[in-house]
């Protein structure tokens, strides 16, 4: 087989010839560790698809008299915050600041987790709308052998409008054109030459599913509804054969592997529950029906997205611990979104679900907290308690729990990994900018600071700008 | 022949005690009992922002047969002794709020090509399109922007060159003839790569067909007056009066016709414009041909803000996005509808949306959170669209004489924790209700 690779073809003539070095595949088992396997296993063998990310060298910084929105339960008031080394060191008042520390006076300002968004296209469908840029869509009836990561152009100038408005995770998903269409990948959107410059280090990667009028509205099957779960049975009963027989011989990793699948390889670890499943479905009798499929072949949905019909099966989710990642408003544009309602995120919260507030969208993405507080109140007109730390976990713990990265991002708390907004002002109001956003305790984006503001390469002199982007 | 200009000079809603009753007989769900005819509605108690004037802690708002009768500080008015009141006490009270950009009543379902009615898709020049023809009263988008305080929305074409006539509406009726208001109340064009489509595929198209258009109306408008010049001309001149009768009307092309209501200045021609190139070729456009421009898009608006300014241009714009869409929007930015209005250009605020009519206190509450004055965005929602599209004679303000289209809002409009409480559309509470509130109410519990 030809390899593909970018060096030059005497280098590739020379490894051909010369060195023979075997593939992973072909490694006596004796010499594949327990990372060697983890890695076949997961599709990513010699170290390959590794995020490269890195937080830049920064001094410990003290947020000191700020309201302090922590997600977890307190809203502090008055309250000090210090992070260094990257993670969170303190919470609380009259703390000291430790030497070379930079102190920020945060009187009359508001401090909360970096925002999470666990449903963009930010960078693979990015702006300028031009047709050789939408690369988030592959076509098939099933595509699990797609990797959203290879689509992402680092220099989207999506990137530093998600910055600005203090969302510091976001999870690039692909589209729903088809049944299965492929992983999943949460980044960090900081300046980078490489996709991999922007991987949160260690984070799951997900299978993006689509339910619904997307996948069925071609002219090829599935065309109806009952053909879109017989697409997704056929190709769990495939995965689970491949999974078994790759899974018999990773109990006994002697000889040479099974033949790799490349799709079958992503669906297998989402039986194994290591990739986490992501499932676009507008209504409530579509995710009701997924929810069989998933008991069908024992893996667990992780949120359905958009979901404009939770409200109607919220008892369903909760009994099967699904989140749903949801628009804050948003109904009309076609049948499967005709019954949103405004009140649905609050609806969804209530019943004990992990609502999410998601963006699906370059422009939300970068309000995060505005789609919050919208659907807070929206909630509060309709009679539901909603409260501020809830509301602000919708877009902060819940979505970090529906990627699989809840252990180090999504609250303020001791220990957790210093992604951290600085707002102007309350930020369940619409007035609230971010002054400063930190990601891993390093400052990432400065309203005053134009160092801070980097354009996307595509920007650079083409518009006079200045002043707050 | 002129273009009938005895609709197109019609007032928003004709609100008279008649209307009010056969309001009141067919709407049904729609409108609660309060405000019978002839009995005064009092609001007391709220901060009053007439829009027209500065804010009145402790307002009044007195409301008879659908119109305002009064406003003001409730210390210098005394209120008719047979008034219902609503205590508005901690409550901020706006005129109803103005949707420019929309197509509410011309579509239901994005996706359901049957349910839309705001394109005709052939051709570049289809002035001779009515978006009134295809108003569906009955919409059911029309309760849900109202129950959020939009009580008015232009309802516009969209496509080709000239896209076509658009209309005023009141969100509130079950009848054409309710909730159609001043018809035609503008006429829509496009300039830029989004027409070139319709018009040989490159902006220099778009211009040439558009300056066709217009070419023919003036030859239109010219036929029509030449009887009147020449008998102008005759009279000073002298000559015999019992000269030969005028000539019957030349016929004049269905499309020609609302190019010829722009020239003669009876209604604006909205050009729907990103780029600076685009929104300065609108400039000469007008310069040259004279009429009554108004920006629509302008998303690069803010570079022109000066000449615009100057000139009088009103620009319709979006405050909710700052990305480079496309090339001919490559300076989009939040700031601009602030800056617009800081050199004194006409803002006038939209969501470019009809399902989502009721997010237009979101893009004007983030105009200000981007450097736009807070009064200047709340007028830029009611008081300037009514200027802009010809309606605040009836629209756009709390003042006396005009139609009692207001709203009662839990705490500031402009933020998220003030929603619209109650709805007033020609002095009748609307109900709070739609197909969403009823969705909600039946799965206010599940099992």
């Amino acid at each position: 087989m030809r390899r593909r690779t970018p060096w030059p073809l005497s280098a590739c003539l020379f490894a051909a010839l010369f060195a023979a070095r075997p593939g992973a595949g072909a490694l006596p088992a004796q010499q594949r560790s327990a990372t060697d396997l983890a890695d076949m296993r997961q599709g990513t063998p010699n170290g390959s698809w590794r995020s490269t990310y890195t937080a830049p060298a920064h001094p410990p910084t003290l947020i000191r008299g700020a309201t302090i929105m922590t997600a977890a339960g307190r809203e502090l008031t008055g309250a000090d915050i210090l992070f260094r080394d990257g993670r969170i060191a303190q919470i609380g008042t009259g703390l000291a600041a430790p030497a070379g520390a930079t102190v920020i006076d945060g009187t009359g300002r508001f401090v909360t987790p970096g925002l999470i968004d666990s449903h963009s296209h930010v960078g693979v469908s990015p702006v300028p709308e031009v047709p050789t840029s939408f690369n988030n869509n592959e076509t098939g009836m099933t595509t699990p052998q797609v990797w959203i990561e290879h689509s992402i152009w680092p220099q989207g100038p999506g990137f530093v409008r998600v910055l600005a408005g203090g969302a510091t995770t976001i999870h690039l998903l692909p589209g729903s054109g088809d049944l299965i269409e492929g992983r999943g990948v949460t980044v960090k959107p900081v300046p980078a030459r490489t996709a991999q410059e922007m991987l949160l280090p260690g984070a799951p990667r997900s299978l993006k599913m689509a339910c619904g009028e997307n996948p069925r509205g071609g002219s090829d099957f599935p065309t109806t509804k009952m053909g879109n779960v017989a697409g997704y049975r056929g190709a769990f009963i495939e995965a689970a054969a491949y999974r078994d027989e790759w899974d018999g011989w990773f109990a006994n990793p002697a000889g040479d592997p099974p033949k790799r699948d490349l799709g079958l390889e992503t669906l297998a670890e989402v039986l194994r529950g290591n990739i986490l499943v992501q499932w676009h479905c507008y209504t409530a009798d579509e995710m009701a029906t997924n929810l069989e499929i998933a008991k069908e072949f024992g893996f667990h949905v992780r949120s359905f997205h958009h979901a404009v019909e939770a409200y109607k099966i919220r008892d369903l989710l909760a009994a099967a611990g699904t989140s749903a990642s949801m628009w804050s408003e948003n109904w009309g544009f076609k049948m499967e979104a005709l019954d949103g309602i405004s009140e649905n995120v609050a609806l969804v919260s209530a019943a004990g679900v992990r609502a999410i507030v998601h963006s699906d969208d370059d422009m939300r993405v970068q309000f995060l907290n505005h789609e919050a507080a919208k659907s807070m109140w929206a909630g509060r007109r309709a009679g539901l308690d909603v409260g501020r730390d809830e509301a602000l976990r919708w877009v902060t713990a819940n979505p970090a729990w529906a990627l699989g990265i809840d252990d180090r991002v999504g609250t303020l708390e001791v220990g957790k990994n210093a992604d951290i907004v600085l707002w102007s002002a309350d930020p369940l109001t619409v007035y609230a900018v971010a002054d400063q956003v930190w990601i891993d305790g390093a400052l990432r984006w400065d309203r005053t600071d134009p160092e801070y503001q980097r354009a996307a390469d595509f920007e650079l002199g083409l518009v006079e700008r200045g002043g707050d982007r | 022949m002129r273009p009938p200009t005895s609709r197109s000079r019609r007032t928003t809603l004709p609100v008279t005690p008649s209307f009010v009753a056969a309001a009141a007989a067919t709407l049904g769900l729609a409108v609660s009992p309060a405000s019978t005819h002839g009995q005064a509605l009092v609001i007391t108690g709220g901060i009053v922002h007439p829009v027209s004037g500065p804010p009145i802690e402790d307002g009044l708002v007195i409301i008879r047969d659908g119109r305002i009768v009064a406003v003001g500080p409730a210390a210098t008015i005394r209120p008719p002794g047979d008034a219902e009141y609503i205590d508005a006490t901690g409550k901020i009270v706006t005129p109803g709020l103005i949707e420019s950009a929309t197509q509410l009543g011309l579509v239901e379902v994005g996706s359901v090509p049957a349910t839309r009615d705001g394109s005709l898709n052939e051709g570049a020049n289809r002035a001779a399109f009515r978006a009134s023809d295809g108003i569906n009263p009955r919409s059911m988008l029309f309760a849900v922007a109202r129950t959020e305080g939009v009580t008015n929305a232009i309802s516009a074409p969209s496509g080709g060159v000239i896209a076509g006539q658009g209309v005023a509406l009141t969100l509130l009726g079950s009848t054409r003839a309710e909730v159609i208001g001043r018809d035609p109340v503008a006429l829509y064009a496009a300039l830029g790569p989004g027409a070139a489509g319709s018009a040989g595929g490159s902006r220099g198209g778009v211009v040439l067909a558009l300056r066709e258009a217009l070419d023919e109306a003036i030859e239109a408008r010219d036929l029509r007056d030449l009887p009147t010049r020449e008998a102008d001309a005759g009279v000073r001149a002298g000559s015999d009066a019992s000269d030969p009768p005028d000539p019957p009307d030349p016929p004049v092309d269905a499309d020609v016709q609302p190019l010829v209501a722009v020239l003669d200045g009876d209604i604006p021609l909205v050009i729907r414009a990103s780029g600076t190139p685009d929104i300065e070729m609108a400039l000469e456009l007008q310069e040259e041909y004279g009429f009554r421009l108004v920006i629509e898009g302008g998303e690069e608006a803010w570079l022109l803000a000066d000449r615009l300014a100057e000139r009088g241009v009103p620009v319709i714009t979006r405050a909710l996005e700052n990305r480079p869409t496309q090339f001919d929007r490559l300076a989009t930015r939040y700031e601009g509808p602030g800056l617009l209005a800081a050199a004194g250009v006409p803002v006038v605020l939209t969501t470019e949306s009809s399902h989502r009519a009721g997010q237009i206190t979101h893009e004007a509450g983030n105009a200000v959170r981007y450097g736009m004055d807070w009064a200047a965005a709340l007028r830029a929602i009611t008081l300037e669209p009514a200027r802009v599209f010809g309606l605040d004679a009836d629209l756009g303000s709390l003042e006396q004489g005009k139609i009692a289209n207001l709203v009662i809002w839990s705490g500031d409009p402009l933020d998220f924790s003030g929603y619209a409480e109650r709805v007033f559309i020609a002095g009748r509470e609307v109900e709070m209700d739609s197909r969403q509130r009823r969705l909600f109410e039946r799965y206010r519990t599940v099992p």
